[in-house]
């Protein structure tokens, strides 16, 4: 039998990159604006990629879809209207892990900031394991705080890595140099004044803490290679993440948090903290009031996530109308 | 899936049916693959059709259609799969997606394509004639 059928001549740049796209990416992608080259059209490739957050507590389901856009281009040639160039598919998934890594990168810097902010009351010094990799600026605080001074001799003596830690409090204003000789460490007022408001030393360790992460998380993660404090951030991105694009907080299981990180930093290795150690990290964050138990289910603070939630309207995302709210 | 992949797919299950994509003119050859009971794969702009936003392609099969609804199944709905899609709506989110179609049909069929301008006529008489 023979069946003839009218189509559209493939005349135009998008449509070209449209027929690439439907035949080797998926309807997921599509062709963006062409731009037009000498001898040739660069049609950018943008791609549609859906997120599923549930709140397990009320067995509610949203479904959003992500807008990405350039990642991968199509080069049509203007004489044979035919692809001469176009973005692998391996490269084209790459990039699609790239744009996701930003958007979750934007969440988690925003949650690093707000560490930083003394009115949350977040008490780092419960996250034990994120302590080891932090003991000279724990150790030197400390001594700060009993008035017991160390010399910079001292402290250069136990090595380079434990005295460039040390500076961060010093870069943070917290912390001195002398200028007479013997060299000493010592508190400024910004701590004095800190002391004699919070008044516990575990406290002032805390709000110090804090100022150090938010500042210089990145720093101490891929310059200093501390990277103790790294599964409680991918932790609490992976909750924080979900509940901005839920609207609200949600209550999750422990399970369904331990997808989460490994959907958001997928390609990212998974800390052996994150592989092992779970449920005591988990139980860390709570104490150090990070996160929340809500029966078997964990939930956020309301603060944190009031302090997040604006950067939901910067996400590129939209909801799927089969979604449930 | 990319439709090459279904191609792919149809030839490891290793069935007399062959796939192709094409961007059909109108509406009209949709008939005709259903009158034909070639079921076509057809993909439209879904958030369009619900929302009149714009959104990710959803595919669907066309399996029947009456005066004013082409009748799809749609895997989506499970499990209710059958869902009435009314012809001018489904129509302008069809067009959004450059009226993509996927047709798998019997090896003994032979799809013949008639190859028209792209543009719209509207488009093409102000452009003088040229297209691209």
């Amino acid at each position: 039998m023979r069946v003839t059928l009218r189509v559209q001549k493939l005349d135009r740049p998008e449509l070209v990159a449209y027929d690439r796209i439907l035949k080797r990416y998926g309807a997921g992608c599509y062709p963006q604006e062409p731009q037009e080259r000498e001898d040739h059209w660069k049609v950018p490739i943008g791609a549609y990629v859906p997120s599923r957050v549930v709140d397990e507590k009320t067995n509610r389901e949203r479904i959003f879809t992500f807008d990405l856009r350039d990642v991968g281009e199509i080069l049509v040639k203007k004489s044979t209207m035919r692809v001469s160039a176009a973005t692998s598919l391996r490269s084209l998934e790459r990039n699609i892990f790239r744009k996701r890594a930003e958007i979750r990168r934007a969440v988690e810097q925003d949650l690093i900031r707000i560490f930083g902010k003394r009115e949350m009351n977040i008490r780092f010094s419960q996250l034990r394991y994120a302590f080891i990799g932090l003991q000279p600026i724990f150790r030197t605080l400390s001594r700060l705080l009993i008035e017991d001074y160390p010399s910079q001799e001292e402290l250069s003596s136990a090595g380079l890595h434990y005295v460039e830690q040390v500076n961060l409090i010093v870069d943070i204003g917290y912390a001195e140099y002398t200028e007479r000789r013997p060299v000493k460490l010592i508190p400024t007022n910004k701590l004095k004044d800190l002391i004699s408001q919070q008044k516990v030393i575990e406290k002032t360790v805390d709000t110090v803490l804090g100022l150090i992460l938010s500042e210089f998380y990145y720093d101490l993660q891929k310059r200093m290679r501390i990277a103790q404090f790294v599964p409680y951030v991918r932790v609490s991105t992976g909750y924080y993440g979900d509940a901005i694009q839920f609207g609200q907080l949600i209550s999750i299981s422990e399970e369904r948090l331990r997808e989460n990180v490994k959907e958001y930093y997928r390609g990212a290795p998974l800390p052996p903290r994150v592989r092992y150690a779970y449920p005591t990290m988990v139980r860390e964050l709570v104490e150090a009031q990070i996160l929340n138990y809500d029966g078997d289910y964990i939930i956020g603070r309301d603060d944190i996530f009031e302090e997040l939630v604006d950067i939901r309207d910067e996400l590129p995302m939209s909801e799927e109308p089969f979604s449930f709210g | 899936m990319p439709s090459n992949n279904i191609r792919v797919f149809l030839r490891t299950l290793d069935l007399p049916l062959n796939a192709k994509l094409a961007f059909l003119e109108d509406a009209y050859g949709l008939r005709n693959l259903i009158y034909r009971n070639i079921p076509p794969i057809v993909l439209y702009d879904r958030n369009y059709f619900l929302k009149h936003v714009h959104g990710i392609g959803h595919a669907v099969v066309l399996v029947d259609q009456t005066e004013e609804m082409f009748v799809s199944v749609d895997p989506s709905l499970g499990p209710k799969y059958i869902f009435k899609l009314p012809k001018t709506d489904f129509i302008e989110a069809w067009r959004l997606k450059a009226n993509a179609t996927i047709i798998i049909y019997p090896k003994s069929y032979k799809i013949g394509e008639i190859k028209t301008p792209s543009i719209t006529l509207m488009d093409y008489i102000p452009k003088g004639g040229k297209t691209g």
